[in-house]
């Protein structure tokens, strides 16, 4: 491995990218764990930054590796995240009456969010090595049946939001390299048709959750409270926002899940719709420099892994701003490189990391 | 076909393009078409969960005095959006408080980063700068004088190291203690009964749901949940006979514990240097805080429980009682003493150097002879000495509730060779009998093993709290003598060693004359250790003491560092405690 041949065919933009986002959503985690931190005594902001620091170190040496080494093992990497999901189911740890988290070393870790990197890593192998069956039944349905064993696995713990991601990466990634557009419909059909049959397997605070959707103003105390609270926040951000530690809704702890699943409240809030804007800008960045990667790249596998990359960022970053602005449904998911959270962390910049390598190794094939 | 991934990449883009275009015009309608109406809702929808802190349990001691409880602190504070002129305001602060603008300052600096929040400019500031700034408010927008409990202890330094105190809760106490209901900023026992006893102490506390504005201040009490205050706890201590020590005690580093052999109850537990607790309580002003941490004499250490030093020659009881429960001597057995006793190439010598002639057991207690123990040490051997040892409760904890306590050391073969890698040499087994060398004890387990004489052979718990009571008055919990240790040794051995003691303190040329009491009788024995080889690093001077002897209520033992010796500095101690304990006009 020649590291200044790596250096010199890195995105540097991808990287300064990156790196802007970083700084932004650690300062943003600083404001809205402001409150938590002097209640509970730890320190979520001095976390936070530690695994942003451990994750743009995996980010360089990710890029540095040929993605097609990391891929070859999609397969055993996806057995073990599911080995690990189906451990949770038997032992995990409960924590806000959820199973999510599993204890390795000295660190607790979220197996649900390495799935989606073993997710996209397994459709990038399968769909470029199956090539020649893309116009049968088989293309679609055989990478469908792989990412709903863990999807299942997740929703049993119960994780609504990070179960669900898993039908449009899968279901895009199959669409890019080539799956049929008839199939691929005629399966969303079928799943629409039997989505009244998963209401019953719904929790009921997944119900009241959907509901509330419907109807904000449905119990404005209870359930609607979240999405209410997160509407305030943002609106009552204006144009330049209250300033860093300063919103309300934030500081006086009105918005909960703040530091996850709400940060971009408390963002918008705190910066306005400026401040909106610039990170869209940036995500906006990244995403154009993710698909100028995929243009670029000369062969399947890793167009694909940059195709899922995308999906699974783009995916994310659509559902979580759009249930704070409250256009979907508050589900739970993170806010790519802005949420607290160190399993969620450190897979979002392992997934750009690939995508920077399948730039790096882009001549090689 | 690449050419199709490529193409299937672009309509994967224009998606993306749609979907930031809806976020965008969503935000942009959100917040800046309909920016000020969510301004007004985020002014005034808001609901807050307040905690109210529970008022803390008092701290009685035997007899009902009041040692720990609250009493109102007249708190400054700070509603940094309300503040209109600052300069002014620390201005006029900084000459009603007596204290220096810089210092204001820094302290409402500190908290710059969290403006809604209302800032503890100064607590307890007295009823009179209280009064004045009240009168003043007017003048003065966003300044405000609550009322807060706060922990007192009247009598100060006084019962400390036993009673402990309160202080704000630490970050890593936190972490350990956070799925018990603690949050930051409580106030949690520190040490001593506060901390051991702390969750019947702190109560339940209460909480209000309060609908706020913009800036965080009440509009009106939604819902409200009373605290619950925290549990009452009647403790074994004698604040009487805690001062009388504490007093004695003021010129010394030291330690003195007093006890009821008859049940286990901790009477005075002292030691020396000591500090005052109300310094401690308000984490506001932390210099006078740091003074006390900070001290080279380390006065938050408790040397009763946690002090480690040779027993020296009170040791010599467990020697006589090691021997005599073993049939190797008997209170006849006599040993010429001619101030020196050769081992070897060693010399040991006897503290009076001419000697003491020929002496019985009884004799060579009140004398405290050295040659007398070296003999008998030599017959008996380390096994059965430390066995002994270990059998009255040397050498270990005694489980007391607080935490410190230090277990002591009895030495043996095994422990020898393992810690210092050498075999046990006949002259420790000489160092042994007289209660030095390796051996160590606190205190605490001095007392210990003078109530195991005084009640003969039934040694009790040390115990503390005596009861708990709820707010409700009802009794949570009665802490009964728990028997710690029971030695089946013959009666006779208990008088002969008890009436050595008594001739200690009792008759002429005794170690412990000093002691005396005009009307009860005293039991002790003295004690004086070397404890560095320079000699002028001092000596520990002990007395153990017992009254009345013929049937004990109280077990005394003291220690004081840097002395001369037991018999000239600890023992005057000891026969002032016992003639002001049983007072000599109550007899009259």
């Amino acid at each position: 491995m020649n590291i200044l041949r790596v250096l010199k065919y890195l995105d540097w933009f991808l990287l300064v990218g990156v790196l802007l986002l970083s700084v932004i959503g650690t300062m943003a985690v600083y404001s809205a764990s402001y409150q938590l931190s002097a209640a509970s005594g730890i320190l979520y902001f001095k976390r936070q930054v530690i695994w942003m620091v451990a994750g743009l170190l995996l980010f360089l040496i990710l890029s540095a590796v040929d993605y097609r080494k990391v891929v070859a093992h999609a397969y055993f990497l996806a057995g073990c995240t599911t080995f690990l999901l189906v451990a949770i189911v038997i032992l995990g740890e409960t924590r806000f009456g959820a199973r999510r988290w599993i204890q390795i070393g000295g660190f607790t870790v979220q197996p649900s969010e390495f799935a989606k990197i073993t997710l996209i890593l397994m459709l990038a192998r399968f769909l470029s090595v199956k090539v020649d069956r893309r116009r049968r039944w088989s293309y679609i349905l055989l990478p469908c049946l792989m990412a709903a064993i863990p999807a299942l696995l997740i929703l049993k713990q119960p994780d609504l939001g990070t179960a669900l991601i898993f039908l449009p990466v899968t279901l895009g990634v199959i669409f890019v390299a080539g799956g049929r557009l008839k199939y691929i419909l005629i399966i969303l059909l079928i799943l629409a048709l039997l989505a009244p049959a998963f209401w019953f397997f719904l929790k009921d605070y997944q119900k009241t959750r959907l509901l509330v959707f419907i109807n904000p103003d449905l119990d404005p105390s209870g359930a609607g409270y979240t999405i209410l609270q997160s509407k305030i926040a943002i609106g009552s951000g204006g144009i330049w926002g209250k300033g860093w530690l300063a919103g309300t809704q934030n500081m006086l702890s009105f918005l909960p899940e703040r530091q996850t699943d709400f940060i971009f409240s408390v963002v918008a809030e705190e910066w306005g719709f400026a401040g909106c804007l610039l990170v869209l800008a940036i995500y906006a960045f990244i995403f154009l420099r993710l698909f100028i990667i995929g243009w670029k790249c000369r062969e399947m596998t890793g167009k694909l892994l940059v195709a899922g990359g995308i999906l699974v960022l783009a995916g994310h970053v659509g559902i979580n701003i759009g249930m704070a602005a409250g256009l979907l449904p508050a589900t739970g998911l993170p806010l790519p490189l802005i949420s607290y959270g160190g399993s969620v962390t450190i897979t979002f910049l392992i997934i750009l990391g690939l995508c920077e390598s399948v730039y790096a190794h882009r001549y090689y094939y | 076909m690449k050419k199709s991934i490529d193409a299937r990449l672009r309509i994967l883009a224009i998606f993306l393009v749609i979907w930031g275009g809806v976020i965008v015009a969503t935000l942009w309608y959100m917040q800046v078409v309909k920016g000020e109406k969510y301004q007004e809702r985020a002014v005034r929808n808001r609901v807050r969960l307040v905690r109210i802190s529970a008022p803390r349990g008092t701290i009685f001691d035997r007899n009902g005095v009041v040692l720990a409880d609250n009493r109102p602190s007249f708190d400054v504070v700070i509603n940094p959006t309300e503040v209109e002129d600052r300069e002014r305001l620390i201005a006029t602060l900084s000459s009603i408080l007596n204290l220096s603008p810089e210092r204001l300052n820094r302290r409402l600096d500190t908290f710059r980063d969290r403006p809604f929040e209302p800032v503890r400019l100064a607590a307890d500031i007295g009823i009179v700068a209280a009064t004045i700034l009240e009168e003043k408010g007017p003048e003065l927008p966003g300044v405000d004088v609550q009322v807060n409990p706060i922990r007192s202890y009247p009598y100060g330094e006084v019962p400390v190291h036993l009673l402990g105190y309160v202080g704000q809760i630490s970050p890593r106490e936190l972490v350990k203690l956070k799925d018990s209901g603690y949050r930051a900023q409580d106030d949690i026992g520190k040490m001593g009964v506060e901390e051991a006893y702390d969750r019947y102490l702190r109560g339940e506390p209460g909480a209000e749901q309060l609908q706020v504005d913009a800036r965080g201040y009440r509009d009106k009490v939604l819902s409200h949940k009373e605290p619950r205050p925290g549990d009452d706890i009647y403790l074994t201590l004698d604040i009487r006979a805690q001062e009388i020590l504490e007093e004695l005690l003021e010129e010394w580093n030291g330690a003195a514990v007093a006890m009821d052999p008859r049940n286990g109850d901790l009477l005075a537990l002292v030691s020396h240097p000591s500090f005052d607790p109300n310094l401690l309580i308000r984490p506001v002003w932390k210099e006078d805080a740091e003074r006390v941490f900070s001290d080279p004499e380390a006065p938050l250490m408790n040397r009763a429980l946690s002090g480690e030093y040779p027993p020296g020659s009170p040791f010599k009881l467990v020697m006589a009682l090691t021997a005599l429960s073993s049939r190797v001597s008997t209170p006849k057995t006599t040993f010429d003493c001619r101030g020196v006793f050769l081992l070897g190439e060693s010399t040991f010598r006897c503290w009076l150097p001419g000697g003491h002639g020929e002496l019985d057991l009884q004799q060579a207690i009140k004398h405290s002879c050295n040659i007398y123990f070296y003999n008998l040490g030599l017959e008996v051997g380390v096994e059965r000495i430390s066995k002994m040892a270990r059998a009255i409760g040397l050498g270990e904890r005694s489980g007391l509730e607080i935490r410190g306590e230090s277990g002591g050391l009895i030495p043996d073969r095994a422990w020898k060779k393992k810690i210092i890698g050498e075999s046990w040499y006949t002259g420790d087994t000489v160092n042994l009998s007289i209660g030095q060398g390796y051996l160590l004890v606190t205190p605490l387990q001095m007392a210990s093993m003078g109530c195991i004489i005084a009640n003969r052979g039934t040694l009790y718990q040390p115990r503390i709290v005596k009861r708990m009571i709820s707010p409700e008055g009802e009794i949570i919990k009665e802490f009964e003598p728990v028997i710690r240790k029971k030695l089946d040794v013959p009666e006779e051995i208990w008088s002969e060693l008890l009436s050595g003691m008594v001739r200690v303190v009792n008759e002429e040329h005794g170690t412990g004359r000093a002691a005396a009491h005009p009307v009860i009788t005293v039991a002790g024995k003295s004690g004086t250790v070397q404890v560095g080889t320079p000699p002028e690093y001092g000596k520990h001077a002990w007395f153990l003491a017992l009254a009345p002897a013929d049937n004990p209520e109280v077990v005394l033992a003291i220690i004081l560092e840097d002395a001369e010796s037991g018999p000239r500095d600890a023992a005057p101690l000891a026969g002032e405690f016992m003639r002001r304990y049983f007072n000599v006009l109550e007899f009259q």
